[in-house]
């Protein structure tokens, strides 16, 4: 869910720019320049980047993988760089 | 710490025993940390799990690589305004399908190197963008 957007005209927006980006920084919010009254611009956090999975993350995850490999299957031979090409027609 | 973009190809090759290049694309996959997850785009779930489908797996399989990549293994990047802006670009100049570029763009904004399996992609990109780095399977 994003957070709400809260709005700040052009002038206090220029004379506060440090407190705005360190706000945006902390609580993730965007906040929405206004210029005339009208919105025009938006100010809004750098994505997180991700973060390193735990011990039982990458457990669950190859005991997935190894589980998908022994799971009987069509076995007709296939290419799937042509499988993923054809959805990108 | 470095981060690969995987390919929908990869990932359906590294879980599929038919594929023709499967050895080689689980060896891909398995060689990135185990701790990290794969930078894709929002649309890979549905890349994969349509090239799956309609190959006619079993509904075991596709619920257990839904579950596989809505997870923590992968961590899903919107297709937004900036990433969409740099797909154009790349489109435009590589001469890419709409969602090859979208991959390719995905590495370029982020620095990570691409996982591909699709050779025709590979030597495009890396004639018109020689900063991008792959990780290739071994043939």
């Amino acid at each position: 869910m994003p957070s709400p957007s809260r709005s700040l005209n052009l002038s206090r927006a220029k004379a506060g720019l440090s407190g705005v980006v360190r706000r945006v920084r902390r609580t993730g919010e965007t906040i929405v320049i206004t210029v005339d009254g009208e919105p025009a611009a938006r100010i809004v956090p750098v994505e997180d980047e991700p973060r390193r999975l735990t011990a039982t993350e990458i457990a669950t995850a190859r005991v997935m993988m190894n589980a998908l490999v022994r799971i009987p299957r069509p076995s007709e031979p296939f290419d799937a760089v042509v499988a993923v090409a054809e959805g990108r027609r | 710490m470095s981060y690969a973009v995987l390919d929908a190809s990869v990932f359906v090759a590294a879980v599929s025993p038919s594929e023709i290049h499967h050895v080689a694309a689980r060896h891909l996959y398995d060689a990135y940390a185990a701790d990290r997850a794969f930078l894709v785009p929002s649309l890979f779930r549905v890349e994969v799990l349509a090239a799956l489908a309609r190959r006619g797996e079993p509904d075991e399989v596709l619920d257990t690589v839904d579950l596989l990549v809505s997870g923590p293994r992968f961590h899903g990047v919107p297709v937004d305004s900036p990433l969409i802006e740099r797909s154009a670009q790349v489109a435009r100049v590589a001469r890419l399908r709409a969602y090859d570029a979208v991959y390719v763009a995905l590495a370029l904004n982020t620095g990570a190197a691409l996982l591909t399996l699709d050779s025709d992609v590979r030597a495009t990109v890396a004639e018109v963008f020689p900063s991008l780095s792959f990780a290739v399977p071994e043939q």
